[in-house]
């Protein structure tokens, strides 16, 4: 039975907080809400980048992702667990995570860590898409998520991920390390979160 | 999540030995240790039984050898 948790998201249009909801779990009615609302809104998206000429190198990177598939390769594995943040009745961002990777840093090697597979936000809070965001801070609530998930399985806050380029300042602003390209994921860079880095960032989330 | 239920562990002393030594190596309680020892089992298992191999590359030599599980 999936558990939620209280937090809050910014409304940027009327400049106010608004109480959201996270989940501990990705339930099959959050996928059924990604198939009704996230995949015609990323059609649009798609089709405004193709008229408009913009190079693909240009578009969102996750703009591909289907969530229902990579929850379905982990399904009744313990060693992922998934998150979405919901606001009224909508899906507003998702994440999976892996809880049987190791740390990297040379101060935290070979140690456990919450490494994020995916994380992503509804299509309507991409950035530069020529429309105002819906909502500001999902990133930042999964993230947090992910740091509390490692303190709770002892992992002392150690979290890490390869990043998407599009992505790679919002996970430096937190305080992540990065630890460089990885001919091994694409060449995707390496971030990771240490315990005193988790420290720091559960302290200024706030202000991401 | 779903709630948590207790057991009672009783190991040897080489296996208590080889448990603490994981706990402190890897930064970790005891539990914790055995809660990720029953991750990694049932991922290798799983993925074993979808047809995938468990295969070990030296990093130095990236020689491979497989892990044969009976």
């Amino acid at each position: 039975m999936a558990e939620t948790s209280r937090i809050f998201l910014w409304d940027p249009i009327v400049s106010a907080s608004v109480e959201a909801l996270l989940w501990d779990e990705i339930t099959t009615s959050h996928l059924a809400q990604w198939e009704k609302t996230w995949v015609p809104e990323r059609a649009a998206i798609r089709k405004r980048l193709e008229d408009a000429k913009i190079s693909k190198d240009q578009w969102p990177q996750s703009i591909h992702w289907e969530w229902p598939i990579k929850i379905a390769d982990v399904s009744g594995l313990l060693a992922y667990a998934g998150f979405a943040v919901t606001c009224g009745n909508a899906l507003e961002g998702l994440m999976r995570v892996a809880l049987h990777r190791s740390a990297r840093l040379p101060s935290e090697v070979g140690k456990p860590l919450v490494y994020i597979d995916y994380v992503e936000v509804a299509p309507w809070n991409w950035p530069a898409m020529g429309k105002p965001l819906r909502y500001k801070g999902i990133g930042t609530a999964l993230l947090t998520a992910a740091v509390i998930l490692s303190r709770k399985e002892g992992f002392y806050g150690r979290v890490g991920l390869h990043s998407l380029p599009q992505a790679a300042a919002f996970y430096v602003k937190a305080g992540m390390a990065t630890l460089g390209e990885d001919p091994d994921v694409e060449g995707l860079d390496y971030f990771e979160l240490s315990p005193a880095a988790a420290s720091a960032f559960l302290g200024k989330e706030a202000d991401l | 999540m779903a709630g948590k239920r207790g057991m009672t562990l009783n190991l040897t002393d080489v296996e208590m030995k080889a448990l603490e030594e994981l706990a402190t190596k890897k930064d970790l309680s005891k539990t914790a240790v055995l809660r990720q020892a029953l991750r990694f089992y049932q991922t290798v298992e799983i993925r074993m039984e979808r047809g995938d191999k468990l295969v070990f590359e030296n990093l130095h030599t990236k020689e491979k050898s497989e892990l044969m599980l009976l």
